[in-house]
């Protein structure tokens, strides 16, 4: 399959993954507290949950078909990451504070954990 | 409220601008023109997918894409069903054309959004419009420059991704649903990916739906 077809049919296969249950949800009169909307919104939580995991520990997000050579010290230093992100997000209740502090710290890290390879 | 939705997306920028010029030096080196690369991300975008056209162009045919599209993508149909209430206000031909900004940061921060109230889908759409312009110069300039990372940059961009997205699912404080939801998630995944391999992206996300909702229905007690 050539890139420009390959892109195309990429493109309208996701088109219509976003646009069908728009057109669908039109047609019905859901109340936003109704017990179908909440579905959704849990499943949506669960979506990122599973992301959170795939891209820490998967490596789905960058392609790899799974990290199998990740080091105890690595997924111990992912995870800590992650709880830290979560402490700070939940105390600051914003963005981009925890984004810039653990990145800022999580590169900390890795420098130390190579300089001491 | 577009523009706070501008201002919202910028941590999302900052995520997007390493996440998509790895995506546009990938695919400089997958033999993608620097055009294709820029039309994929402004299309398609998800990076996973992207990600998976670049790797595997050669041996993809046209069933094949369309099936990883369904499998890699199909989160959009359930973050697409959980927005619905909020793109019911807008006329149709402005649902159809804002629908191509809906990824999982941009649903996350309208859905962070929400109980503040106001005009949602401005909102979406001030977030939808910086992130997706900050993805396709991303790849712009990753494919431009062209040069592959170090190994310590590439760790590092790939906690970038469940750092910020973390956050995001933080910010309704400690007893949010959206919260639980996400742990959820995170802990169901390593469960249910070794039985269901790929359909873990459908099974967890019902699983936890369910889970949820029948906890909704379970009456709170309450002191007398």
């Amino acid at each position: 399959m050539n890139g420009w077809a390959l892109i195309a049919t990429a493109a309208v296969a996701s088109y219509v993954l976003r646009i069908l249950p728009l057109l669908l949800f039109r047609r019905l009169q859901l109340r936003a507290d109704s017990r179908t909307v909440r579905f959704l919104s849990h499943a949506a939580a669960g979506v990122m949950g599973g992301i959170i995991y795939a891209a820490l520990f998967s490596g789905h997000l960058h392609g790899e078909q799974g990290d199998d050579t990740l080091t105890a010290p690595m997924v111990a230093l992912r995870l800590a990451v992650v709880v830290l992100a979560a402490t700070f997000a939940l105390w600051r209740r914003e963005v981009f504070t925890p984004l810039l502090a653990c990145t800022a710290l999580a590169a900390g890290a890795l420098l130390l954990m190579a300089s001491s390879a | 409220m577009f523009l706070q939705g501008c201002r919202d997306a910028l941590p999302v920028c900052v995520t997007f601008m390493f996440l998509f010029s790895s995506l546009g030096t990938a695919a400089r080196q997958g033999g993608f023109s620097l055009l294709q690369a820029g039309v994929m991300t402004l299309t398609v975008h998800a990076a996973p997918l992207q990600v998976l056209l670049i790797q595997r162009a050669e041996s993809l045919g046209f069933m094949a894409v369309i099936a990883a599209t369904l499998l890699v993508n199909f989160r959009f149909v359930i973050l697409s069903s959980a927005l619905s209430d909020t793109f019911r206000q807008v006329s149709l031909w402005r649902a159809l054309l804002s629908i191509q900004l809906l990824s999982v940061s941009t649903f996350t921060l309208a859905n962070a959004r929400q109980p503040h109230g106001g005009d949602l889908h401005a909102y979406f759409l001030g977030s939808g419009v910086t992130t997706l312009a900050c993805a396709v110069l991303a790849t712009v300039i990753g494919h431009g420059l062209g040069g592959t990372p170090s190994p310590l940059v590439i760790e590092l961009l790939s906690l970038l991704v469940p750092i910020h997205f973390t956050a995001l699912a933080c910010l309704g404080g400690l007893h949010s649903r959206v919260l639980h939801g996400t742990v959820a998630g995170f802990v169901l995944t390593p469960a249910i990916e070794p039985l269901a391999g790929g359909l873990q992206i459908l099974l967890v996300p019902a699983l936890v739906a369910v889970v949820m909702s029948l906890g909704d229905t379970v009456p709170v007690r309450r002191p007398a």
